[in-house]
């Protein structure tokens, strides 16, 4: 998958709860850790980003919400939980 | 909820306030010389005060429950609820003196509870960045945090010193001095996690976290600017004043429940 689709995805997904210049530079950061290339973008690495992005968010809204609110991108983009 | 809060919430709390800061401004006003006479006013003050504390208490404690077991933020909204009850209490002890018209006494059974409550928020905000911190997420470098907190430190030192004098220099019992200093030093000391979490939450901004946490942290400059001007007036015998120090608790208590009640609507949508 393009990795700029996936990203505004998922940074579509959490703008209003964390804003968009949070969500832009989470997913910066994460992809940089994970070593995500600007073109392209495995499944097993979008996986790892949403759960990355998941785990950081169970701590301001909780576990539950996080898990909702991933797992409609999760269904999306096919990241798995 | 939020939306109903929103169109709820908000008006009654600018409207409270307002009435308070009106009576400061205009005392001799028609409203304020019959209707709302300072008698009135001051019972007005302690019922608002109770009733948006009591709710701020609550919907702190249900955030807590809300969130799951070990989660890190868990204990820090329960360490935040024990210190609004506290405060809650404080004010309950002084209700029966504001609501029957006499003067409150100071100091009093209330300031224990007062003073029990900053340790409480102090390590509950303590506990929020640290948490924060540990998410992962670009909150800024642990050199950026300690410039901040630098800063800040620097900047209520500098403003302790002018805001204490009239307070050590009053003619007043060494018990009531020392609580009057005591309550803007314990507010300084409280500015510095509060402006580290404003530093983090702007990174938050358009979303509704940070909308949650900005009503949270905005309460708790009300609240301190409420105790300097209560500690300022009462060093000043400027017992006049005492509309300004009300619209500012009003307010306080009133942004911290809205804050609360927002997280909690986060935590459980």
């Amino acid at each position: 998958m393009v990795t700029a689709v996936a990203v505004q995805e998922i940074v579509s997904a959490i703008t209003p709860l964390i804003g968009e210049n949070m969500a832009r530079s989470a997913a910066r950061v994460h992809c940089e850790k994970l070593g995500i290339a600007e073109s392209h973008v495995t499944r097993e690495q979008l996986a790892m980003l949403i759960s990355r992005l998941e785990t950081g968010l169970h701590v301001f809204v909780g576990r539950d919400k996080a898990l909702s609110l991933m797992a409609g991108l999760r269904e999306r983009l096919g990241g798995q939980p | 909820m939020t939306r109903t809060m929103d169109r709820l919430a908000w008006p009654s709390l600018w409207v409270a306030t307002f009435v308070f800061v009106g009576w400061g401004l205009v005392p001799r006003a028609a409203l304020y010389t019959t209707v709302l006479s300072p008698a009135r006013l001051v019972a007005l003050a302690a019922l608002i005060k109770m009733a948006l504390l009591l709710l701020a208490t609550r919907w702190s404690g249900r955030a807590w429950r809300s969130l799951e077991v070990g989660n890190p933020v868990r204990p820090a909204w329960r360490l935040l609820a024990a210190g609004l009850l506290c405060t809650l209490l404080g004010q309950a002890a002084l209700a029966p003196y504001q609501l029957s018209g006499n003067e409150s006494p100071f100091p009093s059974l209330a300031d224990l509870f007062y003073v029990a409550a900053y340790p409480l928020i102090a390590a509950a905000l303590v506990m929020f960045i640290r948490a924060y911190a540990d998410t992962g997420f670009p909150i800024g470098t642990r050199g950026e945090r300690a410039a901040v907190l630098g800063a800040a430190t620097a900047v209520c030192v500098a403003l302790a010193v002018p805001a204490l004098r009239p307070v050590i220099e009053a003619d007043a019992p060494a018990p009531a001095k020392a609580l009057s200093a005591a309550y803007p030093l314990f507010d300084m000391a409280l500015l510095v996690p509060l402006v580290l979490l404003l530093r983090i939450t702007w990174r938050f901004r358009g979303g509704s976290l940070s909308a949650a946490w900005l009503a949270v942290l905005s309460g708790f400059v009300f609240l301190s600017a409420g105790d300097v001007l209560f500690a300022y007036f009462t060093a000043l015998g400027r017992s006049g004043l005492d509309p300004f120090v009300h619209a500012a608790y009003i307010l306080a208590y009133g942004l911290v429940a809205v804050g609360a009640r927002r997280h909690l609507d986060l935590v459980r949508a």
